[in-house]
Order: structure tokens, then sequence, then C-alpha cells
């Protein structure tokens, strides 16, 4: 491994707000974990995109960051190592060891004409994860042809120094007094047969952005809320074949990156989500009323006051002095009970778009497409991710269970729509 | 380029079935191309983080060796007392209790039960030779281990093995309870009185042995079984 120079980069680094949770979430088995890759139209040259990798750490230095514990909280210690590039693998997604020194909080896989990225939250959250490997892409393309990808969008400039603003925690900062309660009525639980420990099933169907996005247009709609729409329909379908937990509505977690709102340019975790609850039995189960609805329902609650409050609970309870004073070990075992008790106790599924991704021209001519996967979750067996990029949208369902009823619903309603539909995946 | 017969969509060349339905991919026209380029690679990662079940017995037995030694030499300084016995057997059998079914894949439970009440059984035992009374042992402590371990045994395979439906297996247990109270009045007798006097015994094992009859009736009685579960409906 090479020594790095980066003498910009801060010794350590506090864990940002949202991050605060998840290293104390985590269990042996499970990490929560997401995955942003990028197809090039060529085989990847691994020696060009280990260089790459270098340059863009010196960029964005706190991807070479390894999580310790300190006396009372969790922090992100600087290394003088560089992460290597590690091969593909059928399984993705396995919890990182964190273990010892030379760890990292991400791994770059790379196979045939992919690079994939897979992330502990900790780290970042989409946005800033798409970021690195915008950048890391972007100089390995100039490593590779000689051309100089201009740095736009979500690009950035290798060759300039890392920024403050980019590794600064925003949740705080726009934090204000006024909260809101925290508590939720309980989702139903999708259940389904376990697959094999230590394997995650990936089911990607890859969609042409313009038709998807005409048929949006048709509905007078976002590709997210008519995907919102179609999944949420799936899953109540699911819920009324079991006589489970029939009085807890379904309940789809959506996203919301804030950086919109403030205008924030960091790249650690900046975003918060919506739990979009539909009670089943109520009639609401047609695609257009369930458009309407999930529709109506995030434009009131993706107001920014109403989500000021919400995310302001958090750091307010981070700012609590007896939980600051608490050792980390007493810390450790309050948040891994209050993600137990309430985490995913307030979802059914999760539905994360990382929305349609710009290139550059220079860029586009060079890329296929960018897929995101999320990992699995400690309780809800199924969660969905779409990206755009190049003229395909991904939809990527990742899964603990069997059962393909959700996935298979939603994309066979896609093709009977008239958006078609290619599939892949890892089984 | 081959679609799925089911579902529509089109699936990458790679694929044998659909990950839908799972509906088999035939295209007679397109075989399934070898050098279809697959969209994950064949090679399997291996779970991290598991517990190293060799490693964890090792440091179990280094640990129970430190108060062992500890207590064998202080015996020694001690002018040859004989106590540490006590406290060697204890560890063992705590050893057996906590240790084993952590560090050994044991899948059923049956080997476990047994361990532990041949452990329990071979620590008293040290304990009667160390006092120099074998009367209690052999009499009440011995035969009462041994009742209690074959009745759990029976327990797990009625609860585990054995298919049959649920009032049948509700019965069983019931007359495995009730033969268990006898044994034990049986064994608590032959202690005290030196002679077998069936009383409270009986009187708590007839009405489960009824019970058991009942239920076991009851189940072959479908129309008296309805009217049970009709009158009893919540």
């Amino acid at each position: 491994m090479s020594q790095k120079q980066r003498p910009t980069a801060p010794a350590w680094l506090s864990l940002d707000n949202a991050a605060k949770i998840y290293p104390a979430a985590r269990t042996q088995g499970w990490m929560p974990l997401f995955r942003v890759s990028i197809n090039f139209v060529e085989e990847v040259d691994r020696a060009l995109l280990q260089k790459a990798l270098q340059r863009t750490i010196k960029r964005i230095p706190q991807f070479g960051y390894r999580l310790r514990p300190g006396l009372f909280w969790f922090y992100l210690e600087d290394q003088d190592i560089m992460p290597q590039v590690e091969d593909d693998a059928r399984n993705p997604m396995l919890p990182f060891n964190l273990a010892g020194s030379k760890r990292f909080m991400f791994r770059l896989r790379c196979h045939k004409k992919r690079v994939a990225m897979e992330v502990f939250h900790v780290l970042t959250d989409g946005y800033g994860a798409t970021t690195f490997l915008l950048t890391l892409s972007a100089e390995y393309l100039y490593l590779k042809t000689g051309k100089r990808i201009p740095a736009e969008g979500m690009i950035l400039d290798t060759r300039e120094a890392p920024r403050r603003e980019e590794r600064v925690d925003s949740f705080p900062r726009v934090a204000r007094e006024l909260t809101q309660s925290r508590g939720e009525q309980s989702a139903w639980q999708l259940k389904g047969t376990p697959i094999e420990a230590g394997f995650l099933r990936v089911v990607t169907g890859i969609m042409p952005t313009e038709k998807l996005l005409f048929l949006a247009r048709e509905k007078k709609t976002t590709v997210n809320t008519l995907l919102a729409a179609i999944i949420m329909q799936a899953l109540m379908i699911q819920k009324e074949g079991t006589k489970r937990q029939k009085r807890r509505p379904v309940k789809l977690s959506l996203p919301v990156n804030l950086r919109k709102y403030y205008g924030s340019a960091t790249l650690r975790n900046f975003s918060f989500y919506v739990n979009v609850p539909v009670q089943t039995g109520h009639g609401l189960d047609g695609l257009d009323d369930l458009i309407t609805y999930i529709s109506h329902y995030m434009g009131l609650e993706t107001m920014e006051p109403q989500l000021n409050a919400r995310f302001s609970a958090n750091v307010k309870a981070e700012q609590n002095k007896l939980l600051r004073a608490a050792p980390l070990f007493l810390k450790v075992l309050v948040l891994r009970m209050m993600y137990r008790m309430t985490g995913e106790r307030y979802i059914t599924s999760t539905l994360t778009n990382l929305g349609n991704i710009k290139l550059p021209a220079e860029m586009a001519k060079q890329v296929q497409r960018m897929d995101v996967v999320l990992g699995s979750a400690q309780k809800t067996p199924i969660g969905a991710a779409v990206i755009s990029c190049n003229g395909h949208t991904c939809l990527s369902f990742s899964k603990t269970i069997r059962e393909t009823g959700v996935e298979r619903h939603v994309f066979t309603t896609l093709i009977k729509l008239g958006v078609p539909v290619k599939i892949e995946s890892n089984e | 380029m081959s679609y799925c017969v089911e579902c529509g969509v089109q699936l990458a060349q790679e694929l044998e079935k659909c990950p839908l339905c799972q509906t088999p991919v035939i295209n007679p026209n397109a075989p399934k191309q070898k050098q279809a380029e697959p969209a994950y690679p064949d090679q399997i990662e291996a779970a991290i983080g598991q517990i190293d079940r060799g490693y964890v017995r090792q440091l179990s037995v280094i640990i129970m060796m430190v108060p062992i030694l500890i207590v064998l030499l202080l015996d020694i300084i001690d002018g040859g007392s004989m106590w540490s016995p006590y406290v060697i057997g204890a560890l063992v059998m705590l050893w057996c209790f906590l240790v084993v079914p952590i560090v050994f894949r044991l899948r059923r439970p049956y080997i476990y039960v047994t361990l532990d009440v041949l452990a329990l059984c071979g620590y008293l035992a040290l304990i009667a030779w160390m006092s120099g009374n074998f009367s209690w042992y052999s009499t009440i402590a011995l035969p009462l281990l041994v009742l209690m371990g074959v009745t759990i045994l029976l327990v797990l395979l009625i609860i585990r093995r054995i298919e049959m439906v649920k009032l049948h297996r509700g019965a069983l247990l019931l007359l495995l309870f009730g033969a268990f109270l006898v044994a034990l009045e049986v064994i608590l007798d032959r202690s005290i009185w030196g002679a077998v006097r069936l009383s409270w015994s009986v009187y708590a094992a007839t009405p489960m042995m009824v019970i058991a009859l009942m239920a076991y009736l009851l189940e072959h009685n479908k129309v008296l079984k309805e009217e049970i579960r009709k009158r009893l409906f919540l």
C-alpha cells in the first residue's frame, strides 16, 4: 500500500448526526451498506483505476478514513494508506471487517466493464458516494484517454484541494429549536422464506428513461412518485395475502436529499426520509389513486419546515448533555436498542432515488449506465433503489427472501404500461 | 435476446431462468450463448466475522485452567488438604453447561441435555466420594437426576420429533408428566421409608391421565370437537 500525502485533510472527524447511530446499530453479520456502480463501454483497466482511486481520495480525503471508538463517541480517523481495488463478487455487500487498522469504510470493486463502490452509511449517503464514483470515473477516463473530463455537475476536479464545506456535518447548522416527535405508527412487515446467510439477491430492471418519463408525464407525476406508487401497490398485494398485522399500514420510506433545501455542498450524510403510509382495505389500491395520494403526501412532508422539524429532533437528541456525557459503551447499548425499537419498525420497504445523473458529453460516450443497490436491512427483507444515467433507468431490488411477488408485480406493471424492462440478476 | 413468456421482461443473456417467476428460458432460435458476459462474476465471497469456534474452545479451556492450577497449588501449600476437587469439579460442570452449547455445533439438544445430566451426576458422585458417604447419592440423587434427564429428553422428543396432531401431543405430554410424578414418589418413598407407598402422585397423575384420554378421544370425535370449537371461539 502506498503512502499518500494530503496535508489539507484533518487528522480526525466526528461522525455526522445521521451517521451516529450506524456504528451502534451494526452487528457481527449486518451493517447498513449501499452500492453505486458505473458501467463503462469498454473493459476496465485495473491499474489505471487504482491510480484514479488514489487521486480521488486525495481530493475527497474523508473516504480514506477509518472508524474508531472514542471514550464518548465514535469518530473517523485519517490513515496513511490507500484502499485497493478489489474483485467483484456474486454476493455483493457483505459486512466490512472494521476491526484493526488498515480498514476502510468503502470497497471499490471491479468486474469487466463495471466499477462498483460499496459504502458503509457512516461515511456518506447516496449523493456523496455518487459524487465520489463520478469523480473517480472522470479521473479514470482522463488517465485512459488523456482527455480531461470537465468538472461539472457532480464531478469534482481532482487537481483542486479538498474543501472544508465538503466534510462538514450540515445537520446542526440548519437545525432549529422547534422539533417534532419522531414517533410513528409501526408498519406492516413483509415476511418470506429466507435465502442463505451471506447472500443478497439482487434483481435489476433496466428501462429506457425516455419511456419512463413519458409514462410519468402521462400520469401527470414524477418518475419517483410513479415507481413509489407501483412498489406500494405491490407491497399492498403482498399484505392482502396474509393475515398478520392487519391493522398496520404498508409504509414505504422515501429518502430526501436535503442539499437542495439548504445549498449544502457536504459529501457526508445529509439526507432524511419520509415514510409514506397506506392502509389496505380502505379502497385505496388503484395505481392512479396511489399516485395522487403519494404525490400529495410527499408534497406536504417534503416542505422544508416539516422536514426540518423532524431532523431537528435528532440533532436535539444528539446535543442532549446527559447523552453526550454518557460513555460510549452505554451509548451503544441505548442507540442499538433505539434502532431495534424504532429504526426499521416504521417501514415496510425503502425506495431510494439517486435521480437522473447528467454526464458531460465527453464522459457520456464512454459510459453505458449506472446502478444503485441497497444493502440488506435488519428487519425489512426487500429494498429498492433507482438511478438514471445516459438514457437508462436501473431499478434494483435487493432481497433476503426467496419470494419474488413484489419485483414481479413492479416490472410486469411497467411492461403493461408500455415500458420495456430488461432483467439482470446475481442468482 | 430472450423474453420471459410469463412476465414479458427481456432477460440478460446469461440467465437460464427468469429471476421473477423461475420460468426456464427456452429459445431454440437463440440458444444460451456460453460467451455471454454475466452481470456478476462467479466468485462468491466468504462472510467475515464468523466465530472461530476452535479458538473459543481452546481459550475457554485455558481460562478454566487458571483457577484449577491456583486451587491445586493452594492445596499443596496447605499441606496436602483436599478441597481443590470441589472447585475443579464445579468448573468442569460449568464448562459443560455454558461453553459446550456455544462452541460446539450441536444441532439437536439431546446430546447437550445428556451431557449436562452426566456432568451433574459426576459432580455429585465426586462430592459423595470426597465426603465418604455414597448412600444419599445412590438412593436419591442419582435416581432423581436420571429421572429428570430421561423426562426432559422425552419431552424434547415429543415436541421436536414425533409428528402428531396437537391434541395427541398434549395428551402424550400429560401422560409423561403423570408418569414422572409417580416415579418421583417411588424414588422418594424408597429413600425415606425403604418401601413404596404411593399416595399423592396417584391423585395428581389420575386427572392428568383422564384429561389425556379425553384429549385423545376428542381428536377422534370430529363432531364433538367442532361443537367445542363453536362454543369456545373468540
